[in-house]
């Protein structure tokens, strides 16, 4: 696959603070990439110096071939940053306006004021606008152009559940129909529901890089559960408690299951979900440690 | 290609014109205020005759340093810590865009605070304009809007959202009345009248007296009008080139 966004060996330096640590990262076309990592480690940093805000130190950056924050770059990227707002004296509309000028072939107003549920917003001025419909707005801008790209900071921070889910359908979305996706989220949810690679980042360096299905098969575990009225002593010492259910992670839930048949265990309400992509992360993490 | 290209700078104009329109922390101090002051102190406190005349043209600069001063000194500084402006460099060659459609509707804003002057004047003038003076008058506010939008720029560029307003109050206020913006040299004590002279305002005024007597400003008034010029564009030049080192290195 083509790769359309790339940095490579980026250092940044502000003053003695290292922000990025010789990191590479790229973005296939059709791709839909999560940028993982605590608070600062240096995500939003790479994204600003992935969209030209800021320069790197040392290494390159190139987005579809050209210097990052050149107007050919640009005009084929669409970005929500972490912080989006807006003047208060200006419509949802007349904001779209204004970016839909600065590309050749944007998307139609209506249809993205549709999309993203902006109907009754579109033409008010944006005073008094709670920080979810600032945010819808940021999003949508982020589609305005008609981008092969889309750089997403904490997309749907400040937006309540109905918002998150109706934006995830979006972003998928957008990657089925062959757009590419950089996003940075601390919702594992979101992450598992969008992405398809990830990158792990912490203190300005790639700790941890795959597909997330590769992941998750590598680990291979399952979380069994299960409630228990007279917990014998097998599940004591195997199982951990938490109220009044037992759980553990297994790699091989069946023969699990069979011995607690076999020692006679009395247990209602079994459940066995696959790892979610945090748990998953980590115990994929201290594997690659160890080897 | 083009016509991109040229809906940008129409919307970003169309975009600028309608913020500030729509901020009347913006309309009242820099578009109302020139006429009114000239109403009240201008029209009213100078003898008829050519002092009458010099009062039109003292407010005519007057409110093209208040839209340099807002427009620019003020709103610079709160776009810098917007990230409504961040946001808008991710868009492809949008900065140039936006200069140019700050200068474009400072330049509409300043015709429209001096038209209201000149229409102040034209029922409370003792002595009126003529279209002579008024052409002369216009050509001069065009070129004092260098220096004063320079001057607007580096305060932008100095000074943080919160203390721009009270700032360019601070220097515009003073500065508007030690250049005889407000009350004729003549009207001022000696000791202000002596530093006056000295003043970026005082140039201005001066060159805007020009236009109403039809000579040029002496050598002295365009050697220190230039001189300032120089001095606030190599000033919004290095504080331009501090914000970008801080916000963007």
């Amino acid at each position: 696959m083509e790769i359309i966004a790339q940095i490579k060996d980026v250092s940044k330096q502000f003053g003695k603070i290292e922000a990025l640590n010789s990191l590479s990262l790229e973005v296939k076309r059709g791709e839909a990439v999560a940028l993982l990592g605590p608070n600062g480690a240096g995500k939003s940093t790479a994204l600003s110096i992935l969209v030209g805000l800021r320069q790197p130190s040392s290494g390159s950056v190139s987005l579809f071939g050209n210097p990052a924050g050149s107007a050919k770059a640009m005009s084929k990227i669409g970005v929500t940053p972490q912080v989006a707002d807006f003047p208060d004296q200006i419509t949802p509309r007349e904001i779209l306006q204004l970016a839909a000028a600065h590309f050749e072939n944007p998307r139609p107003i209506d249809e993205l004021i549709n999309t993203f549920q902006l109907e009754k917003l579109a033409n008010r001025q944006m005073r008094g606008f709670s920080g979810g419909e600032r945010r819808k707005l940021a999003l949508a801008l982020s589609f305005i152009g008609n981008p092969k790209l889309i750089i997403l900071d904490e997309p749907t921070s400040g937006l309540d559940a109905a918002g998150q889910k109706h934006f995830q359908q979006i972003a998928k979305d957008f990657v089925k129909q062959g757009g590419s996706l950089l996003l940075t989220s601390h919702y594992w949810q979101e992450i598992e529901n969008i992405a398809n690679r990830i990158t792990m980042i912490d203190a300005g360096k790639t700790i941890l890089s795959g597909v997330v299905s590769d992941i998750k098969a590598a680990v291979g575990l399952a979380r069994i559960s299960f409630s228990i009225k007279s917990p014998t002593k097998f599940v004591k010492e195997n199982f951990q408690q938490q109220n009044n259910r037992y759980s553990m992670v297994s790699k091989d839930t069946d023969a699990t299951i069979r011995q607690l048949v076999k020692q006679n265990e009395l247990f209602t309400d079994l459940s066995i979900v696959p790892l979610a992509l945090d748990e998953a992360l980590e115990i994929y993490q201290k594997q690659n440690e160890r080897n | 290609m083009k016509e991109t290209k040229m809906k940008k700078y129409i919307q970003h104009i169309i975009f600028q014109l309608k913020r500030l329109l729509r901020t009347p922390g913006f309309l009242a101090p820099a578009i109302i205020f020139p006429a009114m002051f000239y109403s009240f102190f201008g029209a009213n406190m100078v003898p008829e005759g050519v002092y009458s005349q010099y009062s039109v043209a003292s407010f005519c600069i007057y409110g093209v340093l208040s839209i340099a001063f807002y427009q620019f000194g003020v709103g610079i500084a709160q776009d810098r810590e917007s990230a409504f402006d961040i946001w808008l460099k991710t868009l492809p060659a949008s900065t140039i865009a936006k200069g140019i459609a700050q200068i474009i509707s400072a330049m509409i804003f300043s015709l429209l605070a001096v038209g209201l002057v000149l229409l102040a004047s034209i029922f409370l003038a003792k002595t009126q304009l003529n279209s002579e003076m008024v052409i002369r008058l216009l050509i001069i506010c065009a070129i004092v809007a260098i220096p004063a939008s320079l001057m607007g720029v580096a305060l932008g560029y100095f000074s943080n959202s919160r203390a721009a307003p009270a700032l360019a109050n601070l220097i515009f206020l003073p500065l508007a009345f030690l250049g005889g913006l407000w009350i004729p040299p003549i009207g001022l004590p000696k000791i202000v009248d002596e530093i006056s002279i000295w003043t970026p305002t005082r140039q201005m005024a001066e060159l805007g007296w020009s236009a109403i007597n039809g000579q040029m400003a002496d050598n002295r008034t365009l050697m220190m009008f230039a001189g300032y010029t120089i001095l606030f564009a190599l000033i919004a030049f290095l504080l331009i080139l501090r914000d970008r080192q801080r916000r963007f290195a």
